[in-house]
């Protein structure tokens, strides 16, 4: 009887123990196979991007010369053909081939051969009667500048006066034939050299049906009835720089890290002293300030080296470009984020030149008293002689938004004060701020900004 | 030897044997594969000190895994011959502009074309035509535009079906789609163009679209969901998190000539504020 029974309990046993081997090996396929054969195991580290990598669009442009930096912040650019007026701010894509297409002209116009004669206000609004490109920007530079930043830089205009200028119109005739007009608001100047324009090219320019009708005000400013667009913007507390990057920031500007005491780089910032002069970094900008006599050599930043006695304000404007360039490569985020440099001015003065980039966004600039500048660099006899770097991180929002158009604002500004220039800016009362707009700014004859 | 007892022995040692395998493949998958429930629910707690509000839920998920994508791109060249696929023929005049080209025909079409792969491409017969389309468009019936869909599949290289689901509107003779563009069925950040067509031409485009087929791929480590807010809170960033997607940025090497598709995230946050982060090397995009 016992064995009888026996027999079932040992058949169930057969089974389980058959069950239990194929289970086992079930088990350990899933374990061994998504250990080793299909694992997607959360990397641990970053992965390094291939080292010419560049977001879609934004191609690597340290190399790019000059006038391809974008540098020259376009706040309105407008033409009128043949019975045809429309314009586009700087910020919007509409004004790109137009900008392209003037600034080869006035690249042309202020070239060597050419020489700038002072003009009167009247000469210049007469002029906008006819045919004409006008073209503003977003702070007055030096003719010289403009014409660097325009094209190739071969040799630019002579003038017997420092002209510096914000707006530019370029009249034509009926053959083409040119004419350069200049002015800051308060000074108007002509150049003497002529360029021939391409009536085809001025035509299809003239069509594009995105272009808005706008006028010119008795001070030279453009006016228009529509709605600029603009990105709104994020600005963010500064990240102080990590060591890897404090590292990389000591080696660009001269200074050896590993010769400067640890107590001197902390967790959040820089102090150091050397032969080159002082350096402090912190989580709000970089500031340094050459000892007697020395400073960092522009040629470093410089694609040939040249005789100190030789630099001029071509020479200062590359390498100061290219020095911030570096240093924004280092931290790009904590540098300027998402928007991209300008030349807000350039000076000389007694042999010093004063060089000052800004952050912009589409030809809007970011100003005001929280954040007047990103970079105040001054150079003297081939040697930066101080560095005033701000940082900034700034994102732009997804949203686009739209300001009121300029003509309305103009015209309630312009009823109590003689206005010299009308610009849309980004101007955050406080940093960090969160949506950010543009918004309309001008400046008074004789007077400050509104 | 007794028989029996060998077999209950060995009964309870490959019982022991299975939850000991059961345990380390559980552990494994928890582990490994997925972002367990308690390392969620800790990140969640950090990120929240730090001023990033989110769900657990977005972080207890599975590990996400995608190839770096490569196409080959040359940036003059593709710009030409995008032109040249929007016009039906080569482009009469190119005019460079410094974020890229516009092209045009003698027959009156023109079409603006970005480095970073905007397109705003209106055809001869389209422009000036705004006005006209106004008021009188609709949204079709799905039967309706299967056709027109089936036809831009083609002309932009799709896989076939991918436009079902795209949203369309007919305006006359001229159906409008919209193409959110996918690759491997991940989304290619801010890829998403509205198109115009008429008896099997584009008539209009606006917005931004690749129009390469990855040709090459390679693997590469992926960042998790937790890793990608704490390089947001690394930024300085704070928001509340409504969103992470994984989908596909995009990068251009000019030394070798590659369009890369990057795998990313996409963290929307309740501001309506959206950043993408490169999810190799947790750089934002």
């Amino acid at each position: 009887m016992d064995k009888i029974k026996a027999k079932p309990i040992e058949k169930i046993k057969n089974i389980l123990i058959v069950l239990l081997t194929l289970s086992m090996l079930v088990l350990a396929v899933i374990y061994i196979g998504g250990s080793q054969l299909m694992s997607n195991r959360a990397a641990i580290n970053t992965a390094d991007m291939p080292s010419g990598a560049v977001k879609a669009g934004s191609a690597d442009t340290s190399a790019d010369p000059i006038h391809e930096k974008k540098l020259l912040a376009v706040s309105y650019v407008g033409i009128r053909y043949s019975e045809k007026v429309g314009g586009a701010y700087g910020s919007e894509s509409a004004s790109d081939a137009l900008v392209a297409f003037a600034k080869e002209q006035i690249h042309a116009m202020l070239s060597s051969d050419s020489r700038l004669t002072p003009s009167t206000r009247e000469d210049f609004i007469e002029a906008t009667t006819g045919d004409f490109i006008y073209i503003s920007l977003a702070s007055p530079l030096p003719y010289q500048a403009i014409y660097a930043l325009c094209g190739e830089y071969v040799g630019a205009a002579s003038s017997s006066h420092a002209a510096n200028a914000d707006k530019m119109l370029i009249t034509f005739d009926v053959y083409g034939n040119s004419k350069l007009r200049l002015s800051d608001g308060t000074k108007f100047y002509t150049a003497t050299k002529s360029a021939n324009l391409s009536l085809t090219e001025i035509a299809t320019l003239a069509g594009d049906s995105r272009l808005m009708p706008f006028s010119i005000t008795e001070n030279g400013i453009a006016i228009s009835s529509a709605s600029p667009k603009m990105q709104r913007l994020s600005i963010k507390e500064n990240t102080p720089l990590d060591t890897k990057q404090q590292g990389e920031l000591l080696f660009t500007l001269g200074y050896n890290p590993e010769s400067i005491p640890m107590a001197a780089i902390e967790e959040a910032s820089i102090s150091a002293v050397s032969p080159l002069g002082s350096l402090t970094v912190t989580a709000d900008g970089i500031n340094y300030t050459a000892a007697l006599d020395s400073g960092i050599p522009m040629s470093d930043f410089m694609p040939a080296a040249k005789n100190a006695v030789d630099i001029g304000m071509y020479d200062v404007l590359i390498a100061s470009v290219s020095l911030a360039e570096s240093l924004r490569s280092i931290a790009p985020d904590t540098l300027g984020g998402a928007l991209s440099l300008c030349l807000s001015g350039i000076y000389h003065d007694s042999g010093v030149y004063t060089v000052e980039l800004g952050l912009a966004d589409g030809g809007i600039v970011i100003s005001g008293e929280a954040y007047p500048y990103f970079a105040k660099i001054t150079a003297k006899s081939g040697r930066f002689e101080s560095i005033d770097i701000r940082f900034l991180t700034v994102h732009k929002n997804n949203y686009t938004g739209s300001a009121f158009p300029s003509k309305w604002n103009f015209d309630y500004a312009a009823s109590n004060a003689d206005i010299k220039s009308f610009k849309l800016c980004y101007a955050p009362n406080t940093i960090p701020a969160d949506d950010v707009s543009a918004e309309w700014h001008y400046t008074v004859i004789g007077g400050g900004e509104e | 030897m007794n028989w029996k007892h060998t077999k209950t022995l060995l009964l309870i040692l490959l019982a022991a044997v299975n939850i000991f395998l059961a345990f380390l493949a559980t552990n494994f998958y928890s582990e490994n594969n997925f972002t367990n429930d308690n390392t969620a629910a800790s990140a969640a707690k950090i990120l929240e000190k730090n001023g990033i509000v989110v769900d657990k839920a977005m972080l207890s998920a599975r590990n996400d895994s995608a190839d770096v994508l490569l196409c080959n791109y040359d940036r003059e060249q593709y710009l030409c011959a995008v032109a040249a696929l929007l016009f039906g023929k080569e482009a009469d005049g190119i005019y460079r502009l410094p974020n890229g080209i516009r092209a045009e025909t003698y027959e009156g079409a023109s079409a603006t074309i970005g480095y970073d792969l905007s397109l705003d491409y209106t055809s001869t017969e389209l422009a000036g035509k705004g006005e006209v389309l106004r008021g009188i468009t609709h949204s079709p019936e799905a039967g309706e535009v299967k056709a027109e869909k089936r036809m831009l599949e083609t002309l932009l290289a799709l896989p076939s079906g991918s436009l079902e689901n795209a949203e369309c509107i007919k305006a006359g003779v001229y159906t409008f789609i919209t193409v959110d563009q996918v690759e491997n069925g991940l989304p290619l950040f801010g890829m998403h163009c509205v198109f115009g067509i008429k008896e099997e031409k584009i008539v209009y485009a606006n917005g931004k679209h690749l129009f390469c087929v990855p040709e090459e791929k390679y693997s590469a480590p992926i960042l998790n969901r937790i890793n990608i807010l704490f390089s947001e809170k690394e930024r300085g960033v704070t928001g509340t998190v409504k969103d992470i997607t994984f989908c596909y940025t995009l990068y251009e090497d000019a030394k070798t000539d590659k369009m890369m598709l990057v795998p990313s995230y996409t963290v929307t946050y309740s501001n309506k504020n959206v950043t993408a982060i490169n999810a190799l090397n947790k750089e934002l995009y």
